[in-house]
């Protein structure tokens, strides 16, 4: 009971720490080392997160303003995936499953199943919560592990071409938030 | 003879007209200084966000950013271009100081200012 106390109030703190803990390990000091092909799958699978996390935010709001940022969100995200896609093909570079991406798949699950279950009058809080801190989590991750390891400039450049649209993201996140809190 | 006076006569009497025709249009055409400014759209900003234009120049903006964006009044979208996808151009002639901003990612704004 009071797990499940724990885990209802706080799945955004679990998410965001076991992102920061396992995924990136820097509070390990154990950096994961990736190549070209697993990055190139991690940014593919962190926007498609997003997307669904927007998706589950079409069905369970109608708020007009968080039914806009979802519709944004989706946009923007499949936009960067058909991108990042187009470019993995152009460099013959085949996506790689591996740790990092198997990781946010398993959190996507359960921020899915999370937002799926929540009471409509909380859901807006919750799902605008947790952009706010997966955003955070995103842009960290590929300003401080996904840029510094890319090898191939053009996958470089892709990646730092979407650094300004993630905290752009995140500005509109929290700028939500603080309506919501409001 | 005579016909061939009046025929040289004739030609360089419409020779005449039509040059000092032409000269009329060159001399009335109006001088136009106008200028087509150019905003690029690119790593979530406007660029240039602020810009000073004359009366009669033109604007044009060009999204070569990784996602769309739009071009709209701030912050009543009196007018707009829709939404523009990428490498796609939206071109107007504002005729007062304008605050724009895009519709879809409402934190990325614009103004352009008359002289």
């Amino acid at each position: 009971m009071y797990s499940r106390t724990f885990f209802r109030k706080w799945p955004l703190g679990i998410f965001l720490l076991i992102f920061l803990f396992t995924v990136t390990g820097w509070a390990q000091n154990d950096v994961p080392q990736l190549n070209d092909a697993q990055i190139a799958h991690i940014a593919v699978i962190a926007n498609q997160i997003d997307v669904d996390y927007g998706k589950v935010a079409l069905t369970k709001t109608k708020d007009a303003e968080v039914l806009q940022f979802a519709e944004v969100m989706i946009r923007d995200h499949e936009a960067i995936i058909a991108q990042a896609t187009a470019l993995a093909t152009k460099l013959g570079v085949t996506p790689e499953d591996n740790d990092v991406s198997k990781s946010l798949m398993e959190q996507q699950k359960t921020m899915v199943a999370t937002l799926k279950n929540a009471k409509k009058d909380d859901f807006a809080k919750l799902y605008i919560d947790n952009e706010v801190a997966y955003h955070q989590a995103v842009v960290d991750a590929v300003k401080g592990l996904l840029i510094p390891q890319t090898q191939n400039a053009e996958l470089k450049s892709t990646l730092e071409k979407v650094v300004p649209l993630l905290e752009h993201h995140l500005e509109m996140a929290v700028q939500a938030q603080r309506k919501i809190t409001q | 003879m005579t016909a061939r006076f009046t025929k040289l006569v004739l030609v360089a009497f419409l020779s005449a007209t039509v040059l000092t025709s032409c000269q009329d249009k060159k001399e009335k055409a109006p001088i136009s200084d106008a200028v087509v400014h150019t905003v690029i759209i690119e790593g979530m900003q406007f660029n240039p966000a602020e810009l000073t234009i004359n009366s009669g120049d033109e604007v044009e903006w060009i999204n070569r950013d990784i996602v769309v964006h739009d071009v709209s009044e701030d912050p009543g979208k009196t007018w707009g271009s829709g939404a523009l996808e990428v490498g796609e151009t939206y071109r107007m002639k504002p005729i007062k100081d304008i605050d724009y901003f895009c519709s879809i990612h409402p934190t990325m704004k614009g103004k352009i200012k008359m002289k």
